[in-house]
């Protein structure tokens, strides 16, 4: 028996998984959180004081013991969204999907504009803006690189953004520029209440999983960073950079299919932390 | 229209089982396959040959109570194929590396005892799979039923990729254990 008869066995559960699954996602009253694992001797507890680099304001993770693991934690501040983009989300929120705004930018200029943020990232790094393909059911269509889900929340008798979480597919070239060293995925994750930020989480130490190793890396110009590897399978070893800048965290995650491939990203992602800068203000 | 009625149809070779399976899922198994091979043209053909094979399986096959299933599970093992014989699909790079993920599943192998069939392995993965929490069935079934990447499931859900590729590990580390378990021969 091998991979493709597993598949095939799959192929065999009941009706109700198959048609559960099918489904369009049902309300999810728990606050949207975001996790990374972590090792679970939580010994490296990280990053105590403040940092400040070349005039940036970096906020470090503040990391605490939970009952089940260690969770790191983004600042207590709230990403400030602008009006516009506000009533945008508000009015393309889905009440199918937990209320939840789904939406696509052409590049990452168009992103800034519409949230007012800016993009932290390293010039050793290029976004991918080509567009992506999907069938509606009418036929073909194009839409935007970068996909946002911004979910929302009850508060005082209305509802308002909680948090945003982007993606942005990114490509490492050679020093010439021209040749591909890796894709990686860019996530991003702002929380624009008090409670979606104090309920939001960045990671979690998984006791029963060694498989994680995490790195604690401040960069040449003071700005805290976290690198891990985490093997979530043969030959497949998750490397990842993660930092925070004023209110939004971003998490960096490259896939690696063999241990010299991964200590390669890795080396390349404690490049990009070295070079880390602001690419372009926010503001329309 | 009544899947009682389309089956019966099918058991009396009356055509009107194709069309009203067609009109009642065709769509949906449509997708399926677009889903598994990402490609229109090819989502089609598969969508008509797994008609074609119901024809030919109905009698003496009776999928009462469970019709689209029985539909939707031979247009996905269709568009598999088609998958791993076509290597120019796009989507067959991303069969290989579900499959590489499913071979961590199968327990040790046991020398004694016989293969076991697809259907009863399927059975066995239905017990494990109800053991676990809806929101992981639903991940496992998107990962490895409807082949789903891990960013289409991440961004279906509202969860993080992080939270997706640990829920998979963990299903598939636990499936593992669950055949062994219980004695399942490979």
């Amino acid at each position: 028996m091998n991979g493709n008869d597993m598949m095939e066995a799959v192929g065999y559960v009941a009706q109700d998984l198959i048609l559960c699954a099918e489904a369009v996602p049902k309300t999810n009253k728990r606050t949207f959180r975001w996790k990374i694992p972590l090792i679970a001797a939580a010994a490296a507890i990280l990053l105590c004081g403040t940092a400040a680099a070349a005039g940036l304001l970096w906020n470090p993770p503040d990391v605490r013991l939970a009952s089940d693991g260690v969770w790191v934690y983004l600042d207590q501040s709230v990403a400030v969204l602008p009006k516009e983009a506000e009533r945008t989300i508000l009015d393309s929120a889905d009440p199918k999907r937990d209320h939840k705004a789904f939406l696509c930018f052409d590049s990452v200029k168009e992103w800034q504009a519409f949230f007012g943020l800016p993009f932290v990232s390293s010039p050793l790094l290029v976004p991918d803006e080509t567009p992506m393909m999907t069938e509606n059911g009418a036929g073909l269509m194009q839409k935007g690189a970068i996909e946002v889900i911004v979910t929302t929340e009850e508060g005082n008798g209305k509802r308002v953004p909680a948090v945003m979480l982007t993606d942005i597919r990114v490509d490492r070239f050679d020093e010439s520029g021209t040749r591909l060293q890796w894709s990686g995925m860019m996530e991003l994750y702002a929380a624009y209440t008090k409670e979606a930020s104090k309920s939001a989480s960045s990671g979690m130490i998984w006791k029963d999983c060694p498989e994680q190793v995490l790195t604690e890396y401040t960069t040449s110009s003071g700005v805290p960073c976290v690198i891990f590897e985490i093997h979530t399978g043969e030959q497949v070893i998750d490397c990842g950079l993660y930092y925070s800048f004023e209110s939004v965290l971003y998490q960096l995650n490259v896939k690696a299919h063999s241990g010299e491939e991964a200590e390669r990203i890795l080396r390349d992602l404690r490049d990009i932390a070295d070079h880390l800068q602001i690419v372009s203000s926010s503001g329309s | 229209m009544d899947d009682d009625r389309i089956i019966e149809w099918f058991r009396n070779r009356d055509e009107r089982a194709i069309e009203q399976t067609a009109a009642k899922y065709g769509r949906r198994l449509r997708e399926i396959s677009h889903g598994i091979t990402g490609d229109r043209l090819t989502a089609e053909e598969c969508e008509n040959d797994t008609y074609l094979e119901a024809w030919n399986t109905i009698p003496p096959q009776n999928p009462t109570g469970y019709l689209y299933a029985y539909l939707a599970r031979i247009v996905r093992h269709l568009s598999l194929d088609v998958c791993r014989k076509n290597s120019r699909l796009k989507r067959s790079a991303a069969i290989t590396e579900l499959t590489a993920e499913m071979e961590e599943c199968l327990p040790a192998p046991d020398d004694a005892a016989g293969r076991l069939e697809a259907k009863e392995l399927g059975e066995a993965i239905t017990r494990y799979l109800r053991t676990l929490s809806e929101e992981k069935q639903t991940i496992f079934m998107r990962r490895y039923w409807y082949l789903d990447s891990v960013e289409s499931i991440a961004l279906r859900y509202g969860f993080s990729r992080s939270k997706v590729k640990m829920t998979l590990l963990r299903c598939r580390m636990g499936l593992k254990e669950y055949l062994e378990k219980e004695g399942y021969p490979v």
